[in-house]
């Protein structure tokens, strides 16, 4: 079954979701924030899935994409909580992790709470704590005292949101200054001409991984997206040496 | 507020990717209308409406 379906949580809560059977172990995309399963890194990876007869598991994060719920009741431990909730009733077996951008911050939190499921994790313009690196003190204090940011989006005239529960959430789950017990296979990639996320963010989050199999892989001229036909490419090829 | 803004992409086998750039908007935008979790702004209601050559009411409708 390769269509939508969804997956209903305790409070009601549905969450949609695409799966492809195959041969593990199961490949499981994470989107960036705000972002959805529609995007055109996620639904590479899910055809080359299909094609390959690999397991593969996409979803939307609760008000995102066609997941019910608010957008602004969202933070990492409700969103890893759905993705945990998908692996452990959909799946079965190991698991490898992908996250793009939020996503590959989301990937330690869920990575964290696998045990020995997690087989590997790819980062794509991993953003792990950008809570710290990614707000001016002015916007640290309005989010602190429960007032939502608004800030420009460069793909867009419409403003991206944070909101104040989804940061003091964040601020919670930083992974960046303490070491992470994570011992699979991990590959970091990350555009230099990222304007979003510093290129260095993938090479702070080796240093802070436990695994000695971590790789970071530095693309000249790739943008935040790294959506490229070759930075896909790349992507495809980074996962499957770590299957 | 309702909208047919998926039906006229497919019809122009236009990806949200595709769609975005010629709007000059983020693909996750252009997934938010879609699935109806967020209503454009006037101005980017109308680019909607020039880039199908349609009328804004053709696109969006009233619930």
């Amino acid at each position: 079954m390769t269509q939508t379906q969804f997956h209903t949580m305790p409070d009601g809560r549905q969450i949609a979701f695409r799966q492809a059977a195959g041969r593990g172990p199961v490949v499981v995309f994470l989107p960036g924030y705000m972002s959805d399963m529609s995007g055109s890194k996620a639904t590479a990876i899910f055809d080359w899935a299909v094609t390959e007869g690999r397991a593969c598991l996409l979803l939307d994060y609760s008000g995102c994409g066609r997941s019910s719920g608010d957008f602004a009741d969202g933070s990492l431990s409700r969103w890893r909580d759905e993705v945990l909730a998908l692996i452990e009733q959909r799946t079965r077996g190991r698991i490898v992790l992908i996250g793009s951008s939020m996503g590959g911050w989301l990937m330690l939190l869920v990575g964290a709470r696998l045990g020995d499921r997690l087989a590997g994790m790819v980062g794509i313009a991993a953003a792990p704590d950008f809570s710290d690196w990614g707000y001016s003190p002015d916007q640290k204090a309005q989010l602190a005292a429960g007032e939502t940011v608004f800030e420009p989006n460069p793909y867009g005239p419409e403003p991206t949101p944070t909101h104040a529960l989804f940061w003091q959430d964040a601020e919670t789950n930083r992974v960046l200054d303490q070491t992470n017990a994570i011992s699979c296979p991990v590959r970091l990639l990350h555009g230099q001409d990222d304007a979003a996320v510093p290129p260095d963010t993938s090479l702070r989050l080796a240093a802070a991984l436990a695994s000695e199999d971590v790789a970071v892989t530095l693309v000249k001229g790739g943008d935040h997206r790294l959506s490229r036909i070759g930075d896909i490419a790349l992507v495809i090829v980074s996962l499957e040496s770590i299957l | 507020m309702n909208n047919r803004l998926k039906v006229l992409r497919a019809e122009h086998g236009w990806s949200q990717q595709d769609l975005a750039d010629r709007l000059e908007v983020s693909r996750q935008s252009v997934n938010a209308i879609e699935t109806g979790r967020y209503d454009p702004s006037l101005p980017l209601a109308f680019r909607i409406a020039d880039v199908f050559d349609l009328a804004i009411e053709a696109i969006f409708l009233r619930e």
